[in-house]
């Protein structure tokens, strides 16, 4: 083949390319209009629902797009405030068949998609069968399914959180602890922190070491203590250190000391930094590092303990 | 005849190449900007640390209060930004910054080290909302590097962001770096490399002090295996957030054009018998083959261009960024020297 023939099959592709890429782009630019336009819809419903609290009242959606818009606005409301009266939301959620809606959606979503549909599914009241539907994404090769479908089973079963999630194949990350924290702000789920803190299940303990720390349930301590004491795994003991920090506990024990003293020199330097700005003292980090490891610390803590008696300037 | 080949031959080669690193690069662009949107839907309730995560901003020569106003959108809790200006060049701004913000000096020790004796005057707000702000006023004639290495001094959490003045954080930066970050149970990352426009680079505090500080060959020293790549974007420049994006009628013309020139090319291969088969109705070629050749290198050179635009304006609607095509594909250039050359560390 020739040159030309080469340039000229090079034109080709190049512009089947090219098309292929703008008509992306048209669909791009007409989805965000859609978006747009769904966004707008949910904020409207968003507004009725608020304004009918505590009143009787309806909101009726008719077409796919109005009734996704008003479950878009039920996961807001949902999501954003503490223990919401879910009459409403039941009511709303039963008259324009929201959960049937969704759960037609997620069996033709892309991953993102059936993510984002599970996470709303987790706001609104849903039946048995949907239940049994999502437990199928709990084993979900796709991490962020996984984690919106165990959210879901969470919020529709409260009584049955502590199985579902000791029951977990694997371990939850630090940012799917707080997604499960989140609920517990919201008020659904029963959980109690102290046989969390008592259990010997890697998933069960994290998450009462993180409710600990966001609830700042200081009276757990001794817990604390117990699982740094006790613990084989570094990271539960790593995890239990920075939450006796943060609830301003001394940490010149020995057996804290020990652990530390286990740790590689990255951790105890991010440690140190750590408690710098946790509050504590030099002398308090003395006891537990050694002067090479401290050294970053006295300008860090010279300011922080110095903003406590500060000037103004003229 | 015969250079005129050769140069197209090696353009047609370069051309491809490019095409096809950008389309893979868009889609990876793509995949990373749609986690990042749903992550909207599901950033309530990581305000809380994730993993004791924690990421302080380091601002370099701040350009006005929108920036400064900008970073401090964040609502996670372990969070900083260490805006450094120097009082005395940039004057007006550093008081309007101070009075908005309420900020207080704060007294501090002499000077401790070679570094700490670079910083005039420390300032922190005596109101909670904007207890997440730091100002440095740097003495003057500072290198940069020198400046970011100052704000070490004062950093309190494990990771920085090191920023200079223009560039804005997108929305739910803070919280995708903390979340990926959070994910190594190991804490091994020292270096965590944003590939999206611009690129961002994000440092463990740790790691830049154990290698002397900010410097351009600081991504050398640090080991391969520590740094982990991404495409999500986290940063964006000031003009970028205000551009408008483009419309379907630019797009649609886009597209015609695309057909008009393939139509043409087809027109003149056919004509010019470019294929040596015979195709034209008489014995001999409706168009001189060689006037058919100039005529498709032209063709093939605003092809070169009507692709990689069309590849640009994908990936500009597609990723929410509001820049223009041009501007995109000279990024295309850049990324491909930075693929042979060695990286370094430039503040975005």
């Amino acid at each position: 083949m020739n040159i030309s023939g080469i340039i000229y099959i090079y034109i080709i592709v190049s512009l089947l390319i090219a098309a292929a890429y703008s008509i992306a782009t048209i669909l791009a630019l007409h989805a965000r209009r859609k978006k747009q336009h769904s966004k707008q819809l949910s904020n409207s419903y968003l507004q009725q629902i608020i304004a009918m609290q505590g009143r009787e009242g309806e909101v009726n959606a008719r077409s796919t797009s109005e009734r996704m818009a008003l479950a878009q606005a039920l996961h807001s409301i949902m999501s954003y405030t503490y223990s919401t009266p879910t009459e409403n939301t039941k009511t709303i959620a039963r008259n324009n068949r929201l959960e049937e809606l969704i759960l037609n959606k997620l069996r033709h979503a892309n991953n993102e998609e059936k993510a984002r549909l599970l996470n709303i599914l987790s706001s609104i009241p849903i039946s048995a069968h949907a239940t049994d539907i999502i437990s199928k994404y709990l084993h979900s090769a796709n991490r962020h399914i996984r984690i919106a479908a165990i959210i879901a089973t969470i919020a529709a079963s409260p009584t049955k959180a502590i199985r579902t999630i000791a029951d977990l194949p694997f371990s939850l990350k630090p940012y799917d602890t707080s997604r499960i924290i989140a609920l517990l702000r919201r008020g659904l789920l029963p959980i109690a922190y102290e046989p969390l803190l008592m259990s010997d299940n890697h998933n069960l303990l994290m998450l009462g070491i993180a409710i600990t720390h966001n609830f700042g349930i200081d009276i757990a301590d001794k817990h604390l203590h117990n699982i740094i004491l006790r613990q084989p795994n570094r990271q539960i003991v790593r995890e239990a250190i920075y939450t006796l920090a943060t609830l301003g506990r001394p940490l010149g024990r020995h057996h804290i000391r020990e652990q530390l003293a286990a740790m590689s020199p990255n951790i105890r330097r991010e440690l140190c930094h750590h408690l710098s700005c946790e509050g504590y003292s030099l002398s308090a980090l003395s006891v537990i590092f050694s002067e090479s490891e401290i050294i970053h610390a006295e300008p860090l803590i010279n300011s922080y303990k110095r903003s406590l008696i500060c000037t103004q300037s003229n | 005849m015969y250079a005129i080949e050769l140069i197209m031959t090696v353009l047609l080669a370069a051309a491809a190449t490019i095409i096809l690193l950008e389309v893979i690069y868009t889609s990876r662009i793509i995949a990373a900007e749609r986690r990042q949107q749903l992550l909207a839907d599901r950033s309530i309730g990581c305000h809380s640390s994730l993993g004791w995560v924690g990421c302080s901003v380091i601002c370099h020569r701040a350009t006005d209060v929108a920036q400064i106003e900008n970073l401090l959108r964040t609502e996670y809790d372990r969070y900083e930004v260490i805006a450094i200006i120097d009082a005395e060049v940039y004057g007006e701004l550093f008081s309007e910054i101070v009075s908005r913000y309420r900020l207080l000096e704060l007294d501090r020790p002499k000077h401790q080290s070679e570094t700490d004796a670079k910083i005039r005057r420390l300032y922190r707000s005596g109101q909670r909302r904007y207890r997440h702000l730091v100002l440095l006023d740097i003495q003057q004639n500072v290198e940069m590097y020198d400046a970011m290495n100052c704000a070490l001094e004062v950093t309190s959490y494990n990771y920085v962001i090191p920023i200079k003045g223009g560039y804005y954080l997108r929305q739910h930066a803070i919280e995708s770096i903390a979340i990926l970050l959070s994910d190594d149970s190991e804490q091994n990352i020292e270096l965590l490399e944003s590939l999206g426009n611009p690129s961002c680079q994000i440092f463990r505090y740790d790691t830049v002090i154990a290698r002397g500080g900010f410097s351009p060959n600081l991504p050398d020293k640090i080991t391969p295996r520590n740094t982990i790549y991404t495409y999500e974007t986290y940063i964006c420049k000031s003009r970028e957030r205000q551009s408008p994006k483009p419309s379907i009628i630019k797009v649609s013309v886009q597209l015609g054009l695309i057909v008009a020139i393939g139509l043409a090319a087809t027109l003149i291969a056919r004509e010019g018998d470019i294929f040596g088969i015979g195709i034209s109705s008489g014995s001999e070629p409706a168009i001189n083959t060689e006037a058919a050749k100039y005529i498709l290198i032209i063709c093939a050179i605003a092809t070169i261009a009507i692709t990689l635009r069309a590849i640009a304006t994908y990936q500009i609607v597609a990723s929410g960024t509001a820049k223009c095509a041009v501007r995109s594909m000279l990024c295309y250039f850049r990324r491909l020297t930075a693929f042979f050359l060695r990286r370094k560390f430039i503040v975005s």
